[in-house]
């Protein structure tokens, strides 16, 4: 009797061995046969190509640190995968497996393989980022910029939640940065990687210094994203202008407060606000979206930055943005490009 | 537990299986009697240590109590799945809590793979078994079973397609 649960046990176990081949084998060759191979192997999948929901969530599972736009964007496939070797240095190789790229985020998932024993996790520690025009992106090393032109791309990093373990060699960890909007299109990004940060299963640390380089071509679609803009649609007592730009993987609204009102001493005297996410709520279909940060200046202009909501979501043709201080709303309408 | 680790330290699940099928089918009749047939409590005994296998990289103190409490959880799924209605609280209270993952999706598409697999003949059982659960190499497998590589390969080639397409990943 225990000898033909034996054998249904180990069926599961063989038939979940064989599946998890397969989804690692499907995400190497994740195609639409409609678009073919491009010769910069961006595979962005168009709706109605059939692919196992597991694979989908593998890829987004692979970027953990991620935002809920990027997320949805993915499912979209807006995702580009990489076909590149591993860089090998000091037993250790990397590559770029997933990244998803537009005016305003920058998400690079990586992959690590290693034949070293026991090893929990391995992360970045001293590299740098740059692109074809020698702009920074990233630098973990932080330097001062003298001018506008020094300063790297990024002005947000997302790198909290800790790097995965695949099996016992494979790793993958992915970094989210947030790109400053005056950045110049580029197609190439260069990745300069120092040294590691690697951990074993008892807890200790490690750091190995060596060489790793290596560059990706930023797909087309990934480059030209298309944004969506969106305007005010009738004045507002307390909003002197508002503008919204909605990309693939999140959204900015620029707005200018009604000179009556003050932000700086407002968020002084309700300082809780300064964390509040639902300072400035977008609301449609049905949805709210709360902002992810903020930023403003003297003369009461506000940036307002989303990571919630992006162009793969449903019903855009007009947000409403919900103003807490004033607890009054304006509407935002879709401009036809 | 070291007694039911191999030498590798992995889990030596057939001498798990022998030992604890008798315990697991005895909760489980005692907790469901005949809200469940057959099928599905056979089904719950081989998901218990199919997650017990998933799991393996925990730290476990106490075996049985984790098996229980894997057990457990599996048997409430298992009843709201049938949407059968059926008090087990009072066995339950002292069953204790298990933070096993259950892996759930995984498991219901394992269960639709089996059932395709229903008439799978027993060379490409043991083929497939030696392969993908005891990690033998075709050589090996070819080997002991007294067939040719060629023969090993084709059969697990035909075993991938077919659970491929099951996956609806193409085959």
């Amino acid at each position: 009797m225990e000898e033909e649960m034996i054998k249904k046990v180990k069926l599961k176990i063989a038939i979940a061995e064989i599946r998890r081949e397969e989804m690692i084998n499907q995400r190497k060759k994740f195609i639409n046969p409609k678009i073919g191979i491009a010769v910069c192997a961006c595979f962005v999948l168009m709706t109605g190509v059939v692919f196992a929901k597991d694979i989908e969530q593998y890829i987004k599972n692979i970027f953990n640190n991620t935002n809920e736009a990027i997320d949805m964007a993915i499912e979209n496939g807006y995702v580009q995968s990489e076909k590149m070797d591993y860089v090998y240095d000091k037993e250790v190789g990397i590559r770029v497996e997933n990244l998803v790229l537009d005016d305003f985020n920058l998400n690079v998932a990586f992959q690590f393989e290693t034949q070293k024993e026991k090893v929990k996790s391995i992360r970045f520690r001293d590299f740098i980022i740059t692109n074809e025009h020698q702009k920074v992106v990233y630098q973990s090393q932080f330097q001062y910029a003298q001018t506008l032109d020094e300063l790297p791309l990024y002005n947000s990093i997302n790198w909290m939640n800790e790097p995965i373990k695949l099996t016992d060699t494979i790793f993958t960890d992915s970094i989210l940065f947030g790109l400053r909007p005056e950045k110049e299109e580029f197609e190439k990004l260069y990745f300069d990687v120092k040294s590691l940060n690697v951990t074993y299963e008892d807890d200790t640390k490690d750091i190995i210094e060596g060489t790793w380089e290596f560059d990706i071509t930023i797909c087309e679609e990934m480059r030209k994203s298309v944004n969506i803009s969106y305007k005010l649609a009738e004045k507002n007592e307390y909003v002197e202008f508002c503008t919204g730009t909605l990309s693939p993987t999140g959204m900015v609204v620029e707005l200018k407060l009604a000179s009556s009102f003050n932000i700086r001493e407002y968020l002084e005297e309700n300082f809780e606000m300064s964390d509040d996410l639902n300072l400035f709520l977008i609301k449609c279909n049905g949805k709210e979206y709360g902002l992810s940060s903020f930023e403003y200046d003297p003369s009461n202009q506000i940036k307002i930055h989303y990571d919630n909501i992006g162009t793969f979501f449903d019903d855009l043709d007009k947000l409403e943005l919900y103003l807490k201080p004033f607890d009054s709303s304006v509407i935002l309408t879709k401009q036809e490009s | 537990m070291k007694f039911f680790k191999k030498r590798d330290e992995t889990l030596d699940l057939e001498s798990i299986i022998k030992e604890f099928t008798p315990y697991v089918k005895t909760m489980i009749n005692n907790a469901v009697a005949n809200n469940l047939n057959f099928e599905d409590k056979e089904e719950i005994v081989a998901d218990t240590f199919f997650v017990l296998w998933k799991n393996q990289t925990k730290e476990i103190t106490d075996l049985k109590a984790y098996i229980a409490g894997i057990a457990k959880n599996l048997i409430k799924e298992k009843l709201r799945k049938r949407k059968v209605t059926c008090d087990i609280s009072n066995y339950e209270n002292s069953i204790e809590f298990s933070n096993a993952k259950l892996f759930s999706d995984e498991r219901d598409e394992i269960d639709k793979i089996e059932k395709s697999l229903a008439n799978l003949k027993e060379l490409d059982f043991k083929i497939v078994t030696m392969f993908y659960y005891s990690f033998q190499s075709i050589k090996e497998i070819a080997k002991e079973l007294n067939i040719s590589e060629r023969n090993v390969k084709t059969r697990l080639f035909r075993i991938r397609q077919k659970i491929k397409k099951e996956l609806g990943v193409g085959g």
